[in-house]
């Protein structure tokens, strides 16, 4: 498996558009990355610079060392597994894997051994003799998997690849993935525009904007963590509520008020909105809906941060309740305990987490209090 | 012509079965194919079989055999043992390969005979009764065009095939050395959509497997035969098109192009009195990077200056002075709609005109 190097990688078309500003990353070898972000971020086109499938218009890619800007895709020793794959219809299991292999001349012994092992680590080893249309969809994928495993890459390179299954059979095919990451002990390059996909696969995942990368880091930490506020919004589900509200500081206290709630921040978070010089500035608080509470203990821990409003939507997920409510103007959801006695109308007091509170620069959007 | 390598295959089958060494020749009496290392000259021997009337001899130990194919002798096969199991070895083995050499050749005429119609180089009422005899029925089809970057090779083409090939309602063919050409059956996909995840599939399996960077572009749905051509003209087009004004596109429809196709068949005399209307004599030096990032972001934001400020990344006053700059060199105001689509059609004109000339139009030096 190998290491993979992308230094101010930029992809610039024709007509001027910009899809990839600026890209840096360093992969170590048998990691396995994640590139997140809405459509139209950059992130299939970066894959695909990668694989060699789009022109990198300036930078540098390196595969194992060797840069490979200019190398044909076949030669940089990577497989791909796109969102549209299609098995061949008329061929065997085995043969779908063995096809690629057959036309590059690989001599029908080491086919078969190659093939056999794939099958074995995908758990296809009882189905090589079947066609696709006696397979289930996730059969299916697997195979679709297995022509990528044959190949023996140093890098997989996997573009939305579960976008086309159903609910049930993605997360399914996740943990599948998963295991096949730990087992081939492979350097994958995956790409979502998936959230919960991301933060349930990667060990590192680029949160991709506009061609920009965001942030890079592990899934805990991009989600206790987050640089700015496209990532906190991004990251997370519900999304992460937020508010503009007013800084004050007043030696070593801050609050924050919005409409007629006034929050006051721990000590450490203070401090950093003091050295930045946020005093009477509006600024962007933000609070994850699991970082909220109804509960009578949460109310008393968190007395200096509670607001009131009343309950405009109600939904049970089994264990926990969604609230959704607005304060100052912005509609806002909670994630509480089931066992809630706030119903659809009712009026209720949350307490934020106020060491879960993140506070963001309203112009530069970038977190001031992580 | 069957290829001599299927021939090598099927009598190295031949052999596994029944154990016995067997050669190929053609009616010249040239070797085609043998399961053994033939050293004895037969090639006199080959051509008196071949033009006598017998349709099986022995001769040297081994059963001759003719070979018909439409009532030509294609090929002769020698079987060597003169027993009556190799008689009845050889009958089956001729039959094999005839059947072979009789499909090989209708599928090269029908490959034929959809070349034809996609170039247009057939009679209506040839292109009718061909298709009675090869069995393909109207129907609704699109054709789908992929152009392969670089150089093409046929293992690319049997891609396609594997995907496509076997069906007795697609065909897969090529009329040059760039693009491989699909056209497919398209009565079950009603939806533009399903024509769009059938150009995906196709550019996402051969990015995968053939490991080629490709463009697929799709005309109409048509239902006649004569208007595949028509089709295969669109598909054509779309990839142009695409080149041109959507090259972050890797599938383009024809019947997307928008404003792109209207601008791609403008005539070059009229797409420079528009510049020189819009520009003057000379195409200002304004698509510096600044301005061209600055224009995009402006466009993609509707035209609202606070967002498209906010993800530049500068002050909204340093926006508004760019796009005063803009205007005091092209005269036209960007923030007024109706300046914005003069000026995006004039951007699309010369990128159109870049294409065709091979040049870029839009370079220039900084702006001072």
């Amino acid at each position: 498996m190998a290491s993979l190097s992308l230094k101010n990688i930029c992809k610039k078309y024709p007509n001027g558009f910009e899809a990839v500003k600026d890209f840096n990353l360093e992969v170590e070898d048998k990691e396995f990355i994640i590139f997140v972000g809405p459509s139209g971020c950059g992130k299939s086109t970066t894959l695909r610079m990668i694989a060699g499938l789009e022109e990198i218009s300036s930078g540098e890619l390196k595969i194992d060392g060797k840069l490979v800007n200019d190398v044909e895709p076949k030669d940089r020793d990577i497989a791909m597994v796109f969102q549209n794959y299609a098995l061949y219809p008329h061929m065997t299991v085995f043969d779908n894997m063995a096809f690629g292999l057959k036309l590059r001349k690989v001599p029908k012994p080491e086919i078969k051994q190659k093939v056999e092992e794939a099958a074995k680590i995908l758990d296809l080893e009882k189905l090589l003799d079947r066609k696709p249309k006696a397979l289930s969809g996730g059969q299916r994928q697997r195979v679709a998997m297995g022509r990528a495993i044959v190949r023996n890459p140093k890098v997989f390179l996997m573009d939305e690849p579960l976008s086309n299954l159903d609910a049930k059979l993605r997360v399914q095919m996740r943990s599948e993935i998963s295991g096949l990451h730990q087992r081939l002990g492979a350097t994958i390059i995956y790409v979502t525009h998936d959230q919960t996909e991301a933060m349930t696969l990667g060990t590192r995942i680029v949160v991709l904007k506009d061609g920009v990368i965001m942030q890079v880091d592990s899934p805990i930490k991009l989600y206790n963590e987050p640089n700015n506020l496209f990532v906190a919004g991004f990251i997370g589900s519900p999304q992460m509520n937020f508010v503009d509200a007013v800084c004050k500081v007043e030696g070593e206290k801050a609050t924050l008020t919005f409409d007629k709630f006034t929050v006051t921040l721990p000590p450490a978070k203070a401090k950093k909105l003091a050295d930045g010089g946020y005093n009477g500035k509006t600024v962007v608080l933000g609070i994850r809906p699991d970082d909220m509470g109804d509960s009578q203990i949460e109310i008393e821990t968190h007395k200096d941060s509670i607001i009131e409003s009343d309950v405009t939507g109600y939904e049970l997920l089994g264990s926990e309740v969604l609230l959704y409510f607005n304060v100052a103007g912005v509609s806002m959801t909670a994630k509480v305990d089931s066992r809630t006695t706030a119903r659809l109308g009712d009026h209720v007091k949350l307490a934020m987490d106020t060491q879960k509170i993140h506070v963001f620069d309203k112009e530069t959007e970038q977190t001031i209090t992580n | 012509m069957l290829s001599i390598h299927k021939i090598q295959v099927t009598l190295e089958e031949m052999k596994d079965i029944s154990r016995l060494d067997m050669t190929l020749y053609n009616e010249r009496g040239k070797l085609v194919a043998a399961t053994f290392d033939q050293k004895e000259d037969l090639e006199e021997a080959v051509i008196n079989f071949a033009e006598s009337m017998a349709e099986s001899q022995m001769l040297a130990g081994s059963h001759f055999f003719k070979v018909l194919v439409d009532d030509e002798v294609a090929y002769i096969l020698l079987v060597k043992s003169s027993t009556e199991e190799a008689y009845m070895v050889g009958k089956l083995a001729v039959c094999q390969i005839r059947n072979l050499a009789e499909a090989y050749r209708e599928q090269f005429d029908r490959n034929n005979f959809i070349q034809n119609i996609l170039l247009g180089n057939m009679l209506v009422v040839d292109m009718y009764n061909k298709a009675r005899k090869f069995h393909i029925e109207q129907t609704e089809r699109v054709v789908y065009v992929v152009e392969v970057e670089g150089k093409k090779d046929a293992g690319i083409m049997e891609f396609v095939r594997g995907m496509f090939g076997s069906s007795t309602k697609d065909f897969v063919t090529e009329v040059d050395e760039q693009n491989i050409i699909l056209v497919k059956d398209v009565r079950d996909l009603s939806s533009e959509a399903a024509l769009e995840s059938v150009a995906k599939m196709l550019a996402d399996n051969m990015h995968s497997e053939a490991m080629v960077r490709v463009r697929v572009g799709y005309g109409n749905r048509v239902v006649n035969l004569q208007d595949i051509s028509r089709s295969y003209q669109e598909a054509k087009m779309a990839i142009e098109v695409g080149k041109i004004f959507y090259a972050d596109l890797e599938t383009v429809s024809y019947s997307k192009l928008g404003i792109g196709r209207l601008i791609y068949q403008i005539p070059m005399s009229l797409c420079e009195m528009f510049i020189r209307e819009v520009f003057g004599e000379d195409i200002p030096k304004i698509f510096t990077e600044e301005n061209v990032v600055t224009i995009q972001k402006f466009f993609e934001n509707n035209l609202n200056i606070s967002e498209t400020a906010r993800q530049l990344y500068v002050h909204r006053n340093t926006l508004v002075y760019r796009l005063e700059r803009l205007e005091k060199a092209i005269g036209l105001d960007i923030r007024r709609f109706d300046d914005a689509m003069t000026f995006k059609i004039a951007m699309m004109v010369l990128s159109h005109m870049s294409y065709q000339q091979g040049i870029n139009l839009m370079r220039g030096p900084e702006m001072e």
